[in-house]
């Protein structure tokens, strides 16, 4: 028995031994130690080949495999146009009542880099293809239509093979005012640290293009056939136009702190008439927080209105104003956080979004309270890898404050 | 017995007070560390912007994102104040996060740019090799102030400009060439951006002094680092590129519920810091 005994206890002894042991590995696993590869190295070497020559300048622009949605946008408030993948259509909405927009033969949804369109007669496609024979990367192919896409006709923009010599670039922003004046901003190859674009006009409807300043390569706004607005986000300025591009000034926005206390980003000008409008600038720094400047003079002064405050807020990113009417918008953060603002800006109250709205991007809203926007999720099943993207199209008709998931064909 | 029992019971006392030392230790503040002069080769994807996340935010990505380095601009007569921003704290804290680094400088660019806002290169090429002199001395104290120290690896931004302009062109090599035979001679690894065509990536490689290192910008959405246009594909051949594949546009990426927008890159290239190969060659996984 008291063999027995002194065994069960050198049994017991080994057995604390064994728990300890574990007890430890678990607590150095949880130290925090930074998940690392464990990958091997790969030697290098420095040696270089020395008989040069030359490539090939591609001719289109790449599909981005999850970019389903490549353009879209309203022409009334129950009307509007999408373009995928594999199909370019009008639909109301929700997505229902879908029709094919007719394009040439030869042509196919695929090809098209972004769509616009002024009503349903007068549209106009920017191919990710060149003209033919064409001397310079950026001579895309646009084609207009006065039909609604039962006749199209294109015309290539033309810019100088000096000035752009790089390989396509990606993307390219369109805004048409009405059925004869619009423009075409390109953004061209460079670095993150600069915003570089190649700026065409067409004041006939699109049958020929003129290359004017661009001062970027982000989306342009305009308002009538001279006043617009753009930015250069690595420089932090924001730019007017009153010449419909063929000059550009940096404008200066009052009580706006300078970009090495807070970097802005400015989000392009929302109109409710012809002469008033909102400007938000989401402002990151040690205290984040989102200014609302309005205008009553078509843009050629702006009045700091209101403001909301935005704790941890990250840099670069872009705040959505819907303007319901003068005095009442809705405001999407890049955080996904939604506000309720009314007395332009005088009270803010904060709204429980009833989907997601981390993401978003690209708005477009008619008449106030109808809207479409994409939104974009990204995650990766395991760590670092298996990752994809998921594009949704969302609707809203009550100006921002619910979203709801539209049909994309 | 009694020996046993004492034994026993000092083994537990011993197990026992392991116990609470590493959970003491496992407690306290940790100093992070600088990546100092470690260059890896990575064989991943990263990600570039202007400026740069929160420290709170680049753990989100490292956790929920695909990327495995970030690009970051350190200086340069051409850097905005606003595509900087990185802080030698905040190179620590996401070092230790387990990012790597392609720090990047911003210099003068080619005296023939259409940019009118670029501060460009002199068209004396005395002069030129003067100024790549003193851009890669003011990129290394700026590499150093970061917490990257001699023996990293720094890139020079050399934007696209019109190559057809034979002097211009030859000014631009002069000042790469430069640029990497003084940062060599101080014992580091010199790399170059530009774009594939535009910057005339091509003649770095029979330069007198050719980058150890490039990044080539090709907006085609093909994360092989190899077959780019206008770059011979038996150049730079040991670990020794970067794609820039993709840029954002407009459109934010989002992760763990945190959205940027950033141009994608591949690399099978040297990086500042551990590097993370995952032995695919030629491309990202």
């Amino acid at each position: 028995m008291k063999r027995l005994n002194i065994m069960q206890k050198q049994r017991c002894c080994g057995f604390i031994q064994i728990i300890s042991m574990l007890i430890a590995t678990i607590l150095l696993a949880a130290c925090g130690v930074p998940e690392t590869s464990q990958r091997p190295i790969v030697s290098n070497n420095t040696n270089t080949n020395t008989s040069p020559t030359s490539g090939t300048v591609p001719t289109t622009i790449p599909q981005p495999p999850e970019a389903q949605i490549r353009s879209f946008g309203l022409i009334t408030t129950n009307k509007g146009w999408i373009v995928t993948n594999q199909r370019f259509v009008w639909s109301d909405i929700s997505g229902a009542n879908q029709q094919n927009i007719p394009l040439p033969s030869g042509v196919t949804p695929s090809q098209i880099n972004k769509a616009a369109f002024v009503d349903d007669q007068h549209g106009w496609v920017v191919l990710t293809e060149r003209e033919v024979n064409a001397a310079n990367p950026a001579d895309f192919k646009v084609l207009r239509t006065t039909d609604g896409g039962s006749h199209w006709q294109s015309a290539g923009l033309n810019p100088s093979s000096t000035e752009y010599i790089d390989s396509p670039s990606g993307d390219v922003y369109v805004d048409f005012v009405d059925a004869t004046n619009g423009w075409i901003n390109v953004r061209t190859q460079s670095s993150s640290a600069f915003s570089n674009g190649l700026l065409f006009r067409t004041r006939d409807g699109g049958a020929s293009w003129a290359k004017v300043v661009s001062p970027s390569g982000e989306p342009i706004k305009f308002l009538n056939a001279n006043d617009g607005w753009t930015r250069n986000t690595p420089q932090a300025t924001f730019y007017a136009t009153h010449d419909g591009g063929t000059t550009w000034q940096p404008m200066a926005l009052p009580s706006l702190p300078s970009a090495q206390t807070a970097t802005p980003f400015f989000t392009l000008p929302t109109f409710y008439s012809p002469t008033e409008g909102v400007l938000p600038v989401t402002l990151a720094g040690e205290q984040p927080v989102v200014l609302f400047y309005t205008t009553k003079d078509a843009g050629q002064t702006w009045t700091l209105a209101g403001q909301i405050s935005a704790p941890g807020l990250e840099a670069g990113g872009e705040t959505f104003v819907i303007v319901r009417n003068a005095t009442n918008w809705t405001v999407i953060l890049p955080n996904g956080k939604v506000y309720n603002v009314v007395g332009a800006g005088a009270h803010v109250q904060e709204l429980r979004p009833n989907v997601p709205l981390v993401g978003l991007s690209k708005l477009r809203v008619q008449a106030g309270m109808v809207g479409w926007a994409t939104r974009s999720t990204s995650n990766c099943a395991q760590f670092k890898a298996q990752c994809s993207t998921t594009t949704a199209l969302l609707h809203t008709t009550d100006g921002g404050q619910t979203w709801a998931a539209t049909h994309v064909p | 017995m009694l020996v046993r029992k004492i034994k026993c019971s000092g083994q537990w006392s011993a197990a026992l007070l392991l116990i609470i030392c590493l959970f003491i230790g496992s407690s306290l503040p940790v100093d992070a560390a600088s990546p100092g002069s470690s260059v890896n080769v990575s064989g991943d994807k990263w990600f570039d912007k202007c400026g740069v996340p929160s420290t709170s935010a680049m753990q989100t990505w490292w956790s929920s994102s695909p990327y495995w380095n970030v690009g970051i601009y350190i200086g340069g007569i051409n850097a905005s104040s606003t595509c900087q921003g990185a802080t030698s704290t905040w190179v620590s804290t996401v070092n230790d996060q387990g990012w790597s680094f392609i720090p990047t400088y911003v210099g003068r660019q080619a005296p023939c740019t259409t940019n009118s806002s670029y501060a460009t290169i002199s068209t004396d090429s005395g002069t030129a090799a003067s100024q790549a002199y003193s851009a890669a001395k003011d990129a290394e104290s700026a590499a150093n102030n970061l917490g990257f120290s001699q023996g990293t690896v720094i890139y020079l931004d050399m934007e696209g400009y019109n190559t057809g302009n034979s002097s211009c062109r030859s000014i631009v090599n002069i000042y790469v060439s430069n640029w990497v035979a003084t940062l060599k001679a101080d014992g580091y690894r010199a790399g170059v951006y530009g774009s594939s065509c535009g910057s005339a990536i091509n003649d770095w490689a029979g330069i007198a002094h050719p980058p150890d290192d490039v990044w080539i910008a090709e907006w085609n959405d093909n994360t092989n680092v190899y077959g780019v246009s206008c770059v011979n594909s038996g150049y730079w051949i040991y670990s020794q590129r970067h794609h820039q594949y993709h840029n954002d546009g407009s459109t934010a990426e989002s992760y763990g519920g945190v959205s940027f927008i950033v141009d994608r890159d591949c690399t099978e290239g040297h990086v500042a810091g551990r590097g993370n190969n995952d032995g695919t060659a030629n491309s990202c996984p």
